[in-house]
């Protein structure tokens, strides 16, 4: 990777806020989303990452390559609501909620965002430090 | 006495080093020689790889445009890479121009 190592890792960290700010956007529009007769309630998506390791030549160090996704996590829990005008109430007159909670969702989205600014903030420092390593001896 | 002992070790390191010397140049230059590896390979070489930075800079700023790439931090990244290449190939040509115009301006 050489020289422009540091502006690819920001790279992977920028892409992993993108998509976990994609996956809290997915999570917000569905808070109402309940059963109905046809669909099932919604389920809150969440995004599973690990750190990137990337082995070098000899194959005893390895250096890290940023981060990457391993996948979307659905989680499964059940948020039960007692309606039993609604048609979609199963024989108790229980309707299966989406289990987004709002609150949640908000504190997770500042800290993706946030998350999103260091990364950019950590490449614009990398740039810096290119753009000066070009000014030695200059003149 | 002191002193004679440190000449002669002066001269056995000054013999050891023309020995590791010459063997290590004549390695290189036949390397050198065998693949090739003249400055202006080297800035070719360079040359063709910031070539690379600036149509891939330049197919990403098409893609974004298009909708075909949605990664706008990504096609950023590159194009900082692309300019650092771009600036760091001005100044390789700052210093050799300013090299050659040493050498030009020479007085005899």
């Amino acid at each position: 990777m050489g020289i422009f190592n540091g502006l690819t890792i920001n790279a992977s960290g920028l892409a992993l806020e993108r998509l976990k700010l994609d996956t809290i956007s997915a999570n917000i529009a569905n808070v109402n989303t309940n059963q109905t007769t046809e669909t099932e309630a919604y389920q809150k998506k969440s995004v599973q990452f690990s750190e990137n390791l990337k082995n070098s030549q000899n194959g005893l160090s390895s250096e890290s390559a940023g981060v990457k996704v391993t996948g979307i996590d659905t989680d499964d829990s059940v948020k039960l609501a007692y309606d039993p005008t609604n048609e979609a109430a199963d024989e108790n007159g229980y309707v299966a909620q989406s289990n987004v909670d709002m609150a949640d969702e908000m504190v997770q989205m500042i800290q993706t965002v946030r998350t999103y600014e260091a990364n950019v903030s950590a490449s614009e420092m990398n740039k810096t430090i290119l753009k000066k390593a070009l000014e030695i001896s200059k003149g | 006495m002191d002193g004679l002992l440190t000449t002669q070790g002066l001269t056995d390191y000054q013999s050891a080093l023309r020995t590791l010397g010459t063997s290590s140049t004549t390695d290189q230059e036949t390397n050198s020689v065998a693949s090739g590896n003249s400055f202006s390979n080297y800035l070719t070489d360079a040359v063709d790889q910031l070539n690379q930075k600036t149509a891939t800079m330049d197919q990403d700023t098409v893609n974004l445009i298009t909708g075909d790439e949605s990664d706008l931090g990504n096609v950023m990244i590159r194009m900082t890479e692309a300019q650092l290449a771009l600036q760091t190939a001005v100044q390789v040509r700052n210093k050799c121009l300013e090299a050659y115009n040493d050498v030009k301006n020479m007085q005899f």
